[in-house]
């Protein structure tokens, strides 16, 4: 695997002359800098960083000497080591003289192709330097050097970015290996039900978080039952969770934002990894191809099929089909240049069954009969980035392909089929070593067909509907067309060393809805102190604007007046490292949102016609952690928060329905040496309200019972605990590793209370348990 | 498909459906399931109440509140505030003794459905045939029926039950309040299911007219002879044999679904299925289905009720299979039994 490196090297140009007059100092230029590579260990290991030495440069402009200085894993350092020494410069000059100098130099590791952060920490490279002490020599002599003040790469301003890495994902005790259910470890997640795909953030509701995969938007990120991503760990770099405050480039949401970040292909040797475990067995290639392309595909389909479809049956629910989910990536990267990288992709994921449940359910026999899902997408994507000058980027990214849904459920329906073309145009000028600028557009545009046999179902601010089995069902078919375009500008201010300012602006149009919105946001950081005991500030304040689903451009959904809702967000936190690899943060926030899409009866039966509803959530998360590339790894988080809703305009105020008081996430790795690797989570979370029945109210025509609210969210289900384990070992040789892994979820089984369950006349209530013990055991070979 | 997976497996220990231990409305039967806008509709109520004493019945208290045009949303809930006049009524406005428009009493009530129906009906889109939507609002109680003048948002009807002699709330086992749905449509019809023989253990009540008919022990009820049953003397009932009760039903029930039919999607027939009831033991399942809307008729064994009876039960017993057909459309038989 070939790693982007970046040269953050930072010469800070001479900016302070000598006080006394004394000889004219020109600091060494970088004029060449190739690629380093990361050892197999590493790309095992997973293990990314940053690798800081100080180098020796001879009047060649040669580096003479290599030495590290500070590493955020060992694994790294010699490919540093080798890749600094291959670099070359223009030598420093001392009176137009060239002399010996040393330099330091910071050496990143995380693959920067696709990440516009990392492409920013190179461009902003500008050699610079503060003199400090200077010496010259005769060539005999040991080569004395000129010291070079370095600037570092700058952290960038977003409020909060919280980054996990590929080998953080696939190894998080409880994750399965999972990308998404790992990450949703990290502060800022609440905790979502079991067997749900909700990604629940700093109170918002799940629709408003999105999920992007380098920056396309991804509108399925599970297989069903919320059992795993539609992208596999084994394609990312990282993932960025952005849980407020997040930058221009994202919008149409109001809550969070995460990033799946593709990881840049091996250009050296043709790899090979297959999979097995418990749920689903997936293989992946990886090869160099003619011209410097480098190509990676990968499969993945679950074996649910071979062991779930007699446990189906012993529970009277027959299977015609038996739940399978598939998925499949093709990505082929090249670089015309050695400034350019070209990328096409192919992403599919497909989810299918047919159930047939013997005996009808009491409660709603309606949704008795065949449950049929055939569910997917399939996208292609073509991006290009490039750097036609150091101090110009440019990206463009396109993405097309069609959702699929077709479910059927009882007497209802869903067959829908959504067309996305969605792109993205980005251009980064550093100006300035004060300025950096962005702007960018953002197109979403897609065509539907559906057919629609639904019933009429809760909607904020509406009466409780019927049981569905006594409802007539009404139906709907047509198509339509779906067109979000936006535009973006960024600056990134940096009026010292220190302090770094980032104002934006994001226009979004909503076809359909005929609306224009813009959104004003603002975030900053300001580093008081340095080295490994630095402190820093971070906050931000913006406006986000979601707008209607899509769906609610069918006319049965909503109305075109409907507005986008309005959520403002407010983060003021302070970093501080406390030490090697270990820091700590604490981040304090508030959110308002107006203008939440809602029923109003009075504008008749839609289910979204007016924008009534608002919410508040106020908050603080804490995070501790101990950077990986030790022996010992981990993480602490926790978030208190209370989120509140009003779902008519002057009505009361309630909790929200995901509103969880404390959530806490603790997280430690121990390589044990020997190749093994050891790990342990532990969740805790308040339950989240509910509103509780109070009685039974018997719809004739059906038989079925429905609850009599008592008032609304006014109990909790009980607290959430649960302890998972995982295990790793790796036999590594030369051309071959071998990883055997057994992740075990609830290793205590305890009974965690995941709903509430009535009686059929609703006089009578009890708990409903979540997930038992569940061992995963697995393993994979790479080759 | 967890959820259905689980809904399928997660067990609780509530007592089945179809164990009729309490106050109960097992059924409310509409003469015409689609009315048509003035027209007067009948509804039938079966009721019984499985928690009075063996030797000595008690009176069921039924009261009828019509009714609730045009709710917002189509949501019986909406019509709660319509319903605040019920605070109002006094004892004997409950009890019968005294007459109130809009009130009725007893197994039956009409009501008329407003002519103008279907013009106060909110239009919606995905609705290609006008309808109309009233709800009537009933209460059963075994104990005397009191308005309840607590302001109890989203509580339901306000009445409630209490025991005759103590005037303390009665309970839910003494009380079920609910409402029935009359569907008004201009041209569409529906028809209630018909039904056949029930049959209990391959054994199917025969025609009598009085017990002589039915050979010894047996009694002639309602022109039909008791079953006789064998007693369960397993320690638990879930050891006790299952007893197959197969209610049949008539093809012509399985009708067109009006809400696939009128848009050309695809015309699918009506979901059917049965709930059992039974006031001695449970049935394995309390409900089973009986037509598919694409798929038709179920197999036999998946429409089939498995009844397992309570161990060391003697005497007589009552069953029931209830058919409903999803649009509103209902029919029971009854099966009395003795079990010895």
């Amino acid at each position: 695997m070939r790693a982007w490196w970046i040269v953050s090297l930072a010469l800070a140009f001479a900016t302070e002359p000598h006080a006394q007059p004394g000889p004219t100092l020109t600091p060494p230029v970088l004029t060449e800098a190739p690629q380093p590579q990361l050892p197999e260990a590493a790309i095992t290991a997973g293990v990314s960083g940053t690798v800081e030495l100080v180098v020796t440069i001879d009047r060649g402009g040669a580096v003479t000497e290599a030495r590290v200085t500070r590493s955020d894993s060992p694994l790294l350092d010699d490919a540093a080591i080798a890749a600094a020494r291959r670099h070359r410069f223009e030598p420093a000059t001392r009176d137009g003289v060239a002399v010996a100098s040393r330099v330091r130099l910071a050496v990143d590791f995380p693959r920067p192709v696709m990440a516009a952060p990392s492409r920013t920490a190179k461009a902003s490279a500008q050699p610079a330097a503060t003199p400090a002490t200077e010496e010259t020599s005769e060539p005999s002599a040991p080569p004395p050097v000129t010291d070079v003040g370095v600037r570092g790469r700058r952290a960038e301003a977003e409020s909060v970015r919280r980054t996990a890495s590929r080998e953080e994902l696939r190894t998080m005790p409880g994750g399965g290996g999972d990308p998404l259910r790992a990450v949703t470890s990290m502060p800022g997640f609440a905790r979502a039900p079991a067997f749900t795909d909700l990604l629940i953030v700093r109170g918002s509701a799940p629709s408003g978080t999105g999920v992007f995969f380098d920056g396309a938007f991804l509108p399925r990120a599970f297989h069903f039952g919320g059992l795993t991503s539609v992208v596999p760990t084994e394609l990312l770099e990282r993932i960025d969770f952005y849980p407020g405050n997040f930058p221009a480039r994202y919008g149409r949401h109001d809550g969070g934002v995460l990033d799946l970040r593709s990881r840049a292909l091996d250009a050296t040797a043709p790899r090979v990894m297959a999979q097995v475990d418990l749920l689903d067995a997936r293989a992946m290639v990886e090869a160099p191809l003619p011209w410097g392309a480098r190509l990676v595909a990968a499969a993945r389909r679950s074996w649910l099929d071979a062991w779930l479809g007699p446990v189906l049956e012993r529970n009277d629910v027959g299977a015609r089909r038996v739940p399978v989910y598939e998925d499949a990536q093709v990505i082929l990267e090249l670089s015309p240049t050695r400034r350019s990288t070209l990328r096409a992709g192919l992403l599919f994921s497909r989810d299918t069954y047919e159930l047939v449940a013997k005996r009808p359910f009491a409660g709603e026999p309606a949704l008795s009969g065949a449950a049929t899902n055939e569910s997917g997408f399939w996208r292609a994507l073509f991006s290009f980035e490039s750097e036609p000058t150091p101090s110009l980027r440019l990206s463009t990214m396109v993405s097309l392909g069609p959702d699929l849904q077709r479910e059927r459920l009882g007497t209802l329906l869903v067959d829908s089929r959504i067309d996305y073309l969605s792109g993205r145009g980005e251009v980064t000028w550093d100006a300035a070593p004060w300025l950096s600028a962005r702007a960018g557009w953002d197109l979403l545009l897609g065509t539907y067909d559906a057919t629609l046999r639904i019933p009429n179902l809760p909607v904020i601010g509406g009466a409780e509907p019927p049981p569905i089995t006594s409802q007539r069902p009404f139906t709907w078919q047509g198509r339509g067309t779906l067109s979000r375009p936006a535009a973006y500008v960024e600056a990134r201010l940096t009026p010292t060393e220190r302090w770094q300012v980032v104002p934006s602006l994001r226009a979004d149009y909503t076809a359909g809805f005929s609306e224009w919105t813009v959104s004003p946001r603002l975030s900053s950081r300001l580093e008081l102190r340095r080295g490994p005991a630095r402190t820093a500030l971070r906050g931000g304040l913006g406006v986000y604007r979601q707008p209607p689903d899509y769906s609610a451009v069918i006319p049965i959904f909503g109305v075109p007046s409907l507005r986008s809702s309005r959520a403002v967000h407010t983060s003021l936190g302070v970093e501080q490292g406390l030490g090697e690899g270990v820091s700590a943060s604490l981040e304090g926030f508030h959110k308002s949102i107006d203008g939440i899409p809602s029923h109003d009866p009075s504008r008749g039966p839609v289910a979204t016609n007016a924008n009534g509803a608002s919410g508040r959530v106020v908050g603080a998360e804490v995070t501790l952690r101990l950077s990986p590339g030790g022996r010992v790894s981990g993480m602490l988080g926790y978030t208190v928060s209370r989120s509140t809703r009003r779902d008519t305009p002057g009505g009361a105020t309630r909790l929200f329905d995901f509103d969880q008081t404390h959530v806490l996430s603790a997280v430690a790795r121990v390589r044990a040496g020997r190749g093994v690797t050891l790990g342990a989570r532990y969740r805790a979370a308040t339950g989240v309200p509910y509103t509780p029945c109070v009685g039974g109210s018997l719809a004739a025509d059906s038989g079925v019972y429905t609850c009599v609210g008592g008032a609304p969210w006014s109990a909790r289900l009980p607290a959430f605990h649960q302890l998972d384990l995982r295990l790793d070992k790796t036999w590594e040789r030369e051309r071959w590793s071998v990883t055997a892994y057994l992740d075990v979820q609830n290793v205590t089984n305890r009974g965690n209370v995941e709903g509430v369950s009535y009686s059929f006349d609703k006089s009578q209530v009890t708990w409903q348990s979540g997930l038992p013990i569940l061992p995963i055991a697995g393993v994979r070979v790479e080759l | 498909m967890c959820g259905l997976a689980c809904a399928a497996s997660c067990s609780d220990d509530f007592e089945s459906a179809s164990s009729v231990t309490s106050v109960r409305v097992l059924a409310v039967q509409l003469d015409t399931p689609f009315a048509r806008p003035g027209a007067a509709v009948s509804m039938t109520m079966l009721a019984h109440d499985g928690g009075a004493p063996r030797d000595a019945g008690r009176p069921l208290s039924i009261a009828w509140f019509g009714g609730c045009d045009a709710p917002d949303d189509d949501s019986p809930a909406a019509c709660y505030p319509r319903l605040a006049w019920l605070r109002a009524l006094s004892p004997g406005e409950l009890d019968g003794t005294v007459a109130r428009d809009g009130v009725g009493h007893g197994p039956r009530f009409t009501y008329r459905v407003p002519p103008d129906l279907l013009e106060r009906h909110a239009a919606r889109v995905g609705e290609p045939v006008a309808r109309g939507l009233s709800y009537v609002y009933f209460a059963v109680c075994a104990g005397r029926l009191v308005a309840d003048g607590a302001q109890r948002p989203r509580a339901g009807i306000p009445v409630t039950c209490v025991d005759a002699e103590t005037g303390r709330e009665a309970g839910p086992a003494r009380f079920v309040s609910g409402y029935v749905p009359i569907r008004a449509y201009e041209g569409l019809v529906n028809h209630n299911p018909v039904l056949g023989e029930v049959s209990v253990g391959g054994a199917v009540a025969g025609p009598c007219d009085d017990a002589r008919a039915c050979g010894e022990g047996r009694r002639c009820v309602e022109g039909r002879c008791e079953l006789s049953l064998p007693r369960c003397d397993a320690d638990a009932r879930d050891d006790c044999p299952a007893l197959d009760v197969t209610q049949a039903v008539m093809d012509e029930s399985y009708e067109l679904d009006d809400a696939t039919a009128s848009t050309g999607i695809s015309a699918e027939g009506e979901l059917l299925w049965v709930a059992y009831f039974t006031t001695s033991g449970a049935f394995d399942a309390p409900v089973a289905t009986l037509f598919e809307p694409t798929g038709g008729r179920r197999p036999k064994g998946e429409s089939m009720g498995a009844l397992r009876l309570t161990p060391g039960f003697t005497g007589p017993m009552r069953l029931w299979a209830v058919v409903h057909d999803g649009r509103g459309g209902v029919a029971w038989s009854r099966v009395d039994a003795v079990v010895r």
